[in-house]
């Protein structure tokens, strides 16, 4: 049976306000990729004034390394923005040079429509990013949020890998990790991405394999997972804040690269004007920036695609939302947990037939092309954790200027908005520092949060606003 | 000098400014189950085992230091080790985010890229018992690392390049190939990779560099054969050979 464990955070108490108050800190975060913590400011009263979110991450000035790098070496650089979504972020470069250099890549071709990639690499982009996608959230859902429902510290304490799920989970991960190292040559910097397509090396052979491999686990276990998150249903509190959602659209459920995004009452989009919308403002007790809509926070990621996109998911993954009790639209943050959820079901409906699809195409000789030529594109691709942007400026071929808009930076706001009106009126029903800090890590950890994308790679003064418009 | 262990070694894997790629390649592909059991896990905090830094046998360090701070965490994180691992290009030589140090060209500001402390390599910082090299790393490799090390037995490396590698793939070299503009890195690379990047535009040097290799050979070489400026070359050396 599993033994109750003490949430491992440490409490610490710094009561250096004015006027009697008291801070109360998590420390630095378990469970999430990168350095965050939380921090709750108390008035005299001993009400909650104030939440934050600490990024503690150091920049690793990653948007700033690009400038004079090629199309291919830009690509090699921001993939390692981050190990936990290196696709995303290499779709991402990789379309924002496409766009940059349409002029020279539409060279190359004798259509009048302009370049574009071709079936095969459109299916290897995307399968990778679904196997990607699956293996972060099956990693958020069974090895970050599932130990704090059955309250073991981690999924290697020895009561948590007794069970059943967990080895699932890890089966079922360890499949989704094969399917993509398989299509981009290695799932964690993947090196199979070029401006022109890709040059995975896969047969019919080795892709049918995959999609067998995820059939089996669709029908033998993986409906044993979900029941598992279903029966913890009731640990999930009831919790609703009025948010705005952003995601990309698309006539598909968005799980890969768009050019237009839906942005609640504001409406639908093109990319580059998305970016006039925004603002990006490092608050004190913050490394990182915070993004904000005309001041306002908003939430991208699984929720945000659930609220958009419900009735084009496939039947199955409708059926698993009916089963796990997500409700259409839903407001509650911890409900990002089970559309994450519902998006694995999705997943493993689509990954077989399309992976089919592919062994079925001939492999392509692609064609080199030379970086002469100016431009600037904005990739934009829904990563597990939300849309991702990069923007970038070519001049000669080279990157004169670019700059990432990462999923976990877009959330913080809205988090720590979410933490204050969540944790306040426990501060007012008397909870302690302690009770505090477990509620709201625990709603830290609904965001699924990624904090090595999201560190500043610029100063402020570095950015080159104009050249978006 | 051998070590014993009549318990499980207690393993951390500790992130100083980093990708977290190299213990997600670590973990990755079914090692997770099998490092459970072979090791009690110390201080793995995105495991859930974070908090105050453990006494461990094993500490495989990722990752750049980027502040004072992160210096000071690893000299805490030496002190408490038996042996300490650096596992990836970064926390090795510096990798891909101690490039900033150098200017871009044309750049007016060599003189700051250059005094600039951080960010810097772990090996800079600590003294290391091994280093694992890649971008990220081999799972298979550090395995052999950390069982070599746990035993006391001093890491070599296979031996021979990535050229190796390349050949028993039955590869063309592409840095011979005029009709490719790639410049290719691994005859002056470790091989351990299986070559994996090399029929996707040749490799870029992101594990150690070979002991011993000779770089202004392989420069002029290279520009020779491809009929570019040696400046190319050295171009493609900093992706991840920032301090060479």
């Amino acid at each position: 049976m599993t033994q109750l464990m003490p949430f491992p955070f440490a409490l610490r108490h710094t009561g250096d306000h004015s006027g009697g108050g008291s801070k109360f800190t998590t420390g630095p975060l378990d469970k999430t990729e990168g350095w965050a913590q939380i921090n709750g400011i108390r008035n005299e009263e001993r009400e909650l004034i104030a939440a934050q979110v600490q990024v503690l991450e150091h920049s690793r000035s990653m948007e700033k390394l690009l400038r004079g790098k090629t199309p291919r070496e830009a690509l090699l650089i921001m993939q390692r923005v981050c190990g936990v979504c290196p696709v995303v972020h290499g779709i991402a470069a990789v379309e924002a040079a496409r766009k940059a250099l349409l002029a020279a890549l539409t060279a190359l071709t004798a259509s009048c429509e302009g370049f574009k990639i071709s079936r095969r690499t459109q299916l290897l982009e995307l399968i990778a990013m679904l196997g990607g996608t699956l293996k972060s959230h099956l990693e958020h859902i069974y090895g970050f949020v599932a130990p704090e429902m059955i309250r073991v510290d981690s999924i290697l304490a020895p009561d948590a890998m007794k069970l059943k799920v967990v080895r699932m989970a890890m089966d079922l991960i360890k499949v989704a990790t094969k399917v993509t190292d398989y299509v981009t040559g290695r799932s964690v910097h993947p090196v199979t991405f070029h401006l022109t397509g890709s040059t995975a090396e896969v047969d019919a052979k080795g892709l049918l394999g995959h999609a067998a491999c995820i059939e089996r686990a669709k029908n033998e276990y993986f409906e044993r997972m979900v029941e598992f998150i279903a029966t913890m249903r009731s640990a999930i509190p009831d919790f609703e804040v009025p948010r705005r959602f952003v995601a990309l659209d698309g006539d598909e459920y968005p799980l890969h690269s768009g050019d237009h995004v839906l942005v609640g009452d504001l409406g639908r989009l093109q990319v580059r004007d998305f970016f006039s919308l925004i603002r990006e403002d490092t608050p004190p007790h913050s490394k990182t920036y915070f993004v904000t809509i005309h001041d306002e926070p908003y939430v991208v990621g699984a929720a945000a695609r659930w609220f958009y996109h419900e009735p084009k998911l496939s039947p199955y993954a409708r059926s698993v939302a009916a089963e796990v009790g997500l409700p259409s639209a839903s407001m509650n943050p911890f409900h990002n947990t089970l559309a994450q959820l519902v998006e694995c079901a999705h997943i493993l409906s689509i990954l077989p037939r399309l992976l089919t699809e592919l062994a079925e195409l001939p492999d392509e000789e692609l064609p080199m092309v030379a970086h002469t030529k100016d431009g600037v594109g904005i990739g934009a691709c829904e990563a597990p954790r939300g849309t991702l942007f990069h923007w970038a400026l070519y001049r000669d071929g080279k990157v004169a200027s670019a700059r990432a808009l990462i999923p976990t930076s877009q959330n913080l706001a809205a988090m720590e908005r979410d933490l204050f009106e969540y944790a306040r009126p426990l501060a007012q029903a008397g909870a302690t520092d302690g009770e505090l800090s477990r509620a709201m890590i625990a709603l830290a950890h609904s965001y699924d949060l990624c904090m090595s994308c999201a560190v500043r790679m610029l100063k402020k003064e570095d950015l080159v606003h104009s050249h978006v418009h | 000098m051998p070590r014993h262990y009549t318990a499980l070694p207690v393993l951390s894997i500790f992130e100083a400014s980093t990708c977290a790629g190299c213990p997600i390649a670590t973990f990755a592909g079914g090692h997770l189950a099998e490092i459970a059991t072979k090791f009690k896990l110390g201080n793995v905090r995105f495991l859930g085992k974070g908090g105050k830094i453990r006494r461990s046998n094993v500490a495989l360090v990722e990752g750049v230091a980027a502040s004072a701070e992160e210096e000071l965490r690893l000299h805490e994180i030496r002190r408490n080790s038996d042996v300490v691992v650096t596992i990836g290009a970064c926390a090795c030589k510096g990798g891909i985010p101690y490039g900033i140090h150098e200017p871009e060209e044309g750049s007016t500001d060599a003189e700051t890229c250059a005094a600039t402390r951080y960010p810097r390599p772990v090996t800079s910082v600590i003294q290391v018992d091994a280093l694992v090299g890649g971008c990220p790393i081999v799972a298979e490799e550090l395995q052999r690392v950390v069982a070599q090390t746990l035993r006391g037995v001093a890491h070599r490396a296979l031996g021979g390049s990535v050229c190796v590698e390349c050949k028993l793939d039955g590869r063309r070299c592409i840095n011979k190939d005029e009709s490719r503009d790639e410049i290719c890195l691994g005859s002056i690379t470790q091989r351990g990779c299986a070559a994996l990047c090399i029929p996707h535009g040749g490799c870029k040097g992101c594990r150690n560099m070979n002991e011993g290799a000779n770089v202004e050979s392989f420069v002029r070489t290279v520009a020779a054969w491809k009929k570019v400026p040696e400046a190319t070359v050295r171009h493609a050396l900093r992706l991840f050979n920032n301090k060479i």
